[in-house]
């Protein structure tokens, strides 16, 4: 199973009074005080390769220029790269571009103090969370909720679960908005009647195993009142669950079709709530989604590999340590006898053809026997074909080198895979096998095969 | 010397005689060592560390260097993991080495080796090995919860 890891922090962010508030009754837009505490939620999920960080806002901010200064940020001081964070703002009753408009008064208005605390609270915020990641499973699931307005009924959960199993974290979408929650309990009282179906999607969780496949891309902002400016598209997706970022929110319409098109089981949208993209995006969003995120994604996602068996050349060095674990077996469960009737009743069994030709005194076949299997080998043996001898000597033990290369140990007797092999396919044939030293550490040796009759 | 080109026919006469000393117990027994200490640094380790992708990592790497012909899919969506065994490298060169007879349930050390370490780590492994006299098989590795 992949292991992933989370880290999660909070970060109060309430806006201070006298703040200016839009989409309210009151005539000054000013606020008085706060009711709640409004927060910074973090959720940052890693494995080896790739950290996505998923910041989720109580306030609507400004646009997606103040979003990108953030990113910036906290890349520079987190080291969480800036296409990797993922942000959004939960539904509030303040306006963006109320917000937005305040921000740009002045460098000393209250909104412009605010918003620069904001980024550093935030940034202090993902760096100390990132110091407490621990190792999580991650399951997605979601349920439809009966009896709501609307037309999207689905909530969908990703949850993080610690190694006691133990709930860490938790994403919950509903309602075209997203939220991070700490637990079950602040979820359900977030979400009163709904908060019950969490328990249902959380129960139709299924475990996700896979790495974290993430895409990031800048595309033109199909908002007329930002001509000209990019704005970020992202995706991630683990196993069957994917998590589609909008830098703007799009109607309920388009966010089923993106879901239709996904071909991953449990799709998330998240939207840059509360910056509304402008009527008729949603199918320049749905063909981006498509074309750029979901494409990228799906091909992280599902490799394919297809050979020939002439595509590559046969050399697999760690069977020499397959064979070296075998031996070792029946050295250490039955002892040398074993080990050498075992070598004798390959060699009689694999070199029948070998041992047919030197019986017929075809010394040649010998040479060539060895020649090809070394040049196989790719490993480097001085070969001295004589009349009535051949001599073979070489420094180092190709099966040995890659054993001790990669940290094993060669058998006792590892000797034997030249002496009892070689003895064993000169029986009943005119030819003598002596190996005349063997370094049992390297497997430098020399071997001779002399002719009998002439050695008499 | 056994050249690693030779391994496959040493591989096979060792089944026989792990047989023959004690038994299919004996070869059970021989095959479940061998999957711990061999696929410990590799396979286990890799899927450990990268999920299924770990097959995917595992098996490119060993089915190149074996020269097999393959087709080989990781599918994260679905989340499994599967090869589709053309030929396979092992069982075509005994099928070739026609004077000499593999052991007879050559084909079963895949499962043996493979299925406890994919097991252990939750997935669910499935084997296609009608054919495989044929040197044609097939596996499927899954997520269990799917």
């Amino acid at each position: 199973m992949k292991k992933l890891k989370a880290a999660k922090g909070r970060v109060v962010i309430t806006l201070p009074p006298g703040i200016p508030i839009a989409d309210n009754i009151r005539s000054d837009n000013e606020s008085k005080r706060a009711h709640d505490k409004m927060c910074c939620n973090i959720l940052i999920l890693a494995d080896n390769d790739t950290e996505v960080c998923l910041l989720g806002f109580d306030v609507s901010l400004p646009d997606f220029t103040y979003f990108n200064d953030i990113r910036d940020k906290i890349e520079n001081a987190a080291g969480v790269s800036a296409a990797n964070i993922i942000m959004w703002t939960n539904e509030t009753l303040s306006d963006t571009d109320a917000f937005k408009r305040s921000y740009q008064v002045t460098e000393d208005s209250v909104l412009k103090v605010y918003a620069n605390e904001i980024s550093d609270k935030v940034v202090a915020a993902v760096k100390e969370a990132k110091e407490n990641y621990e190792e999580v499973k991650l399951k997605a699931g979601k349920t439809n909720v009966p009896d709501i307005a609307g037309i999207d009924r689905e909530l969908m959960t990703l949850s993080a679960w610690d190694k006691n199993d133990k709930l860490c974290a938790l994403l919950v979408r509903f309602n075209q908005y997203p939220a991070i929650f700490g637990d079950l309990k602040e979820a359900q009282r977030e979400y009163k009647k709904p908060g019950t179906f969490i328990i249902d999607s959380i129960r139709d969780s299924s475990v996700l195993d896979g790495k974290i496949r993430f895409v990031s891309e800048k595309v033109a902002s199909p908002l007329q009142k930002f001509p000209g400016r990019k704005m970020i598209l992202q995706g991630m997706a683990v196993h069957n669950f994917a998590l589609i970022a909008l830098p703007g929110e799009v109607d309920v319409e388009s966010e089923k079709k993106i879901k239709e098109l996904s071909p991953y089981k449990n799709t998330m949208i998240i939207s840059l709530t509360g910056s509304q993209l402008e009527p008729d995006t949603g199918d320049t969003i749905i063909d981006l989604v498509k074309e750029k995120i979901l494409g990228n994604l799906q091909k992280q996602s599902i490799k394919i590999m297809e050979r020939k068996a002439s595509d590559n050349k046969y050399l697999h060095k760690d069977f020499h340590i397959a064979l070296n674990l075998l031996m070792t077996y029946i050295y250490d469960h039955f002892g040398k006898d074993a080990l050498v009737n075992y070598l004798k009743q390959y060699s009689r069994a694999y070199h029948l053809p070998l041992i047919g030709k030197l019986k017929s005194g075809d010394k040649e076949a010998m040479v060539k026997y060895f020649r090809e299997i070394y040049e196989k080998e790719e490993w480097s043996v001085n070969i001295i074909s004589a009349e009535n001898s051949v001599e073979i000597t070489q420094d180092a033990c190709p099966a040995i080198s890659h054993i001790v290369h990669k940290g094993g140990k060669p058998c006792p007797f590892y000797r034997e895979t030249y002496n009892t092999v070689y003895k064993t396919i000169c029986e009943n044939t005119p030819f003598e096998y002596n190996l005349v030293y063997f370094n049992e550490e390297t497997g430098a040796c020399k071997q001779l095969f002399i002719i009998k009759e002439v050695k008499q | 010397m056994i050249s690693c080109t030779e391994f496959i026919p040493a591989y096979s006469e060792g089944f026989r005689f792990f047989e023959k000393i004690g038994g299919w117990q004996e070869l059970a027994k021989f095959w479940s060592y061998l999957s711990d200490l061999y696929l410990k640094e590799t396979l286990s380790k890799q899927v450990a560390e990268e999920g299924l992708e770990g097959c995917y990592t595992y098996w490119s790497h060993s089915l190149n260097e074996e020269a097999a012909d393959f087709i080989m899919e990781l599918n994260e969506i679905k989340g499994e993991f599967s090869i589709d065994m053309i030929k396979c490298p092992s069982k075509g060169m005994l099928n070739e080495l026609t004077y000499m007879e593999p052991y007879h349930a050559y084909c079963d050390h895949c499962p043996a080796l493979y299925r406890s370490i994919l097991e252990q780590q939750g997935y669910r492994y499935d084997e296609d090995l009608s054919n495989c006299d044929k040197a044609k098989c097939s596996i499927k590795i899954s997520v269990k919860n799917e």
